[in-house]
């Protein structure tokens, strides 16, 4: 009986684990562009719908997964550059909540567009990836959930990588440091911000694929971005290691609480229950696990 | 560029008389609305020497020093860099003219390390595209290590050896001074121009920084130019003096023609401007 109960917590506990990597994800693109440009971009759940949109309409008309993949990416990249052209850059340098109402009317704008050309069906979005569960031990696991997990977190490593080891990726953190040391320096800002929003638009390309394959590619999924948040007040805005860590713990606690404390409610806690803990961490720890701390001298 | 004779530390040893000067503002006007910032002013810059700008508070040095790195567009007068006249520099492809700068205030990437600080301001010579950086193929690593290697070899330079790899926003003033001025130096700028790079340092730190900008000069065959405030540091550490006074240049020479002009003497102690003796006043 109590073996039964600790591998039953194991699988829940994994199960949020793996679904929290996923959290990370979405919230990466968020802060990507937030570090890099200091704007929180609302519409990045639009993006997300908008590739899986595309990827999943491409697959239907019969192209095989390498080149719907890649014409999407492709898409995504002109989508970023054409955001930061016309509407980021106009608007450079006004303050953080007019760049983030422009960023929460081009979600819409982004949805609207979707809706458009590819129209409002739902439509499901096979990976290949079998989501029977497998054992590991005594504990059964989901397949899609480990594959899913895996790729985010090739996709998150990957990213760590081109941030603290190339040249680009210095020019990233020099800019997200300090715009005005970068311009001094003679680093392309405009250059630069492009590349940033090809990436966030990749990372919403993957993340548009597991959740698509995970819930159907349907208007819905660019609510994901609200999922993302609790992950970023917890690990921090301006973090990639906190987005990772507050992904895990986001998963995990969502998945424990519902499976162990939803009862005492009537269950249904899933939903909101990381708003909670998000909410919390405000009041203790405003800047987030890893968020970098403000020291203002007076 | 061939590069200048850097062997003496005299004030007219580094000359090459034919040469074009490494930098030529002729005939500056600059005026904000109303203000007349510059007026007229011309100056010449001998390859390889250091040549300062000095002169009261209001004087124009920073004008001028904003003319020269782009930021402002001077309404008459040409800049000429070895003798190309540039109509218009633009302040984000100074690098690219050979051009670089330190600020008054420091603009430095506080959050990252020395290192990363100054690797960042060389100018990327091959080193690959994004895609052969991100796969780590041999020419990009090749070029990821040379900028490496060329951050050390800086970072020894300044003697910031101990601090390599903490973060900029961490260190002492006059340690960050240092940094930024090895982030200069590291795009191999044939223009070096340093804005007030004693201000705010007590006098050990001076003394450093005078030795530091004297041996950078040397070491890397730059051309140095600087306002500064310190009269003692500028008198001691320069070729030739420039010495502006309500946007007007009153004297031009070496440190001890300088020191001794009226003019000059005039405008930093104050004159009775009723009657103005050798300053010319627009």
């Amino acid at each position: 009986m109590m073996a039964d109960q600790i591998q039953f917590f194991f699988e829940v506990l994994i199960g949020g684990l793996l679904s929290g990597v996923m959290y990370s994800l979405v919230a990466l693109g968020f802060v990507l562009i937030y570090k890099t440009s200091g704007v929180l971009n609302f519409a990045q759940g639009s993006m997300v719908l908008f590739a899986a949109l595309t990827f999943v309409q491409l697959r239907e008309k019969g192209l095989p997964f390498a080149v719907a993949f890649l014409i999407t990416l492709i898409l995504m990249a002109v989508l970023g550059i054409t955001v930061e052209r016309t509407v980021m850059r106009p608007l450079l340098n006004r303050s953080p909540i007019v760049l983030f109402l422009a960023t929460l009317g081009l979600s819409y704008i982004i949805e609207a567009g979707a809706q458009l050309i590819w129209g409002t069906q739902v439509h499901a979005l096979d990976l290949g990836i079998s989501d029977t569960p497998i054992q590991v031990g005594p504990v059964s696991i989901s397949q899609f959930d480990i594959s899913a997990a895996l790729i985010s977190g090739t996709l998150v490593a990957a990213l760590v990588f081109f941030f603290q080891r190339t040249r680009t990726g210095l020019t990233f953190r020099a800019v997200a440091d300090d715009p005005f040391a970068a311009l001094a320096v003679g680093l392309r800002l405009s250059r630069i911000w492009a590349l940033v929003w090809i990436t966030a638009g990749l990372i919403a390309l993957v993340a548009g694929l597991l959740w698509g394959a995970r819930l159907g590619v349907q208007f819905s999924l660019s609510l994901i971005v609200l999922k993302a948040f609790p992950v970023l007040v917890l690990g921090g805005f301006d973090s990639i290691l906190g987005t990772i860590v507050g992904g895990l713990i986001i998963g995990a606690t969502e998945k424990l609480a519902e499976v162990f404390v939803g009862p005492l409610f009537g269950g249904g806690i899933e939903t909101w229950f990381a708003y909670v803990v998000a909410l919390v961490f405000l009041l203790i720890r405003p800047t987030g696990l890893f968020g970098q701390k403000v020291v203002e001298r007076v | 560029m061939p590069p200048p004779d850097t062997t003496s530390g005299s004030p007219n040893g580094h000359l090459s008389a034919r040469a074009p000067a490494a930098l030529a503002l002729d005939h500056i006007s600059l005026a904000f609305g109303g203000v007349r910032a510059l007026t007229d002013v011309s100056l010449e810059v001998r390859t390889g020497e250091i040549r300062s700008i000095i002169g009261p508070n209001g004087a124009g040095k920073s004008s001028l020093l904003n003319v020269i790195s782009g930021v402002y567009q001077p309404q008459s007068g040409a800049v000429y860099i070895d003798g190309v006249p540039y109509p218009r520099i633009d302040p984000a492809r100074l690098a690219a003219i050979g051009i670089a700068r330190t600020f008054q205030n420091l603009a430095l990437f506080d959050g990252l390390s020395v290192l990363d600080n100054i690797a960042i301001a060389r100018s990327p010579r091959g080193g690959g595209d994004l895609l052969s950086q991100f796969l780590a193929l041999p020419e990009a690593r090749r070029a990821a290590r040379k900028a490496r290697e060329e951050a050390d070899d800086l970072v020894q330079f300044f003697g910031l050896e101990t601090y390599r790899h903490r973060r900029v926003g961490s260190l002492p003033y006059g340690a960050r001074k240092r940094v930024e001025l090895a982030r200069a130096l590291i795009a191999r700028p044939r223009l070096l121009l340093l804005d007030e790079p004693m201000a705010g340092m007590n006098h050990q730190d001076k003394h450093d920084m005078t030795q530091f900008i004297r041996s950078a000069r040397d070491r890397f065959s730059t051309t140095v130019i600087l306002i500064e405030h310190d009269l003692s540091v500028v008198m001691n550490l320069s070729d030739r003096i420039a010495v502006l006074d309500f946007g007007n240049k009153i004297a031009d020479g070496t440190p001890t023609d300088v020191r001794t002009n009226d003019a000059v003497i005039a405008a930093y102690l104050g004159v009775d401007h009723d009657h103005p003796q050798g300053v010319t006043q627009s």
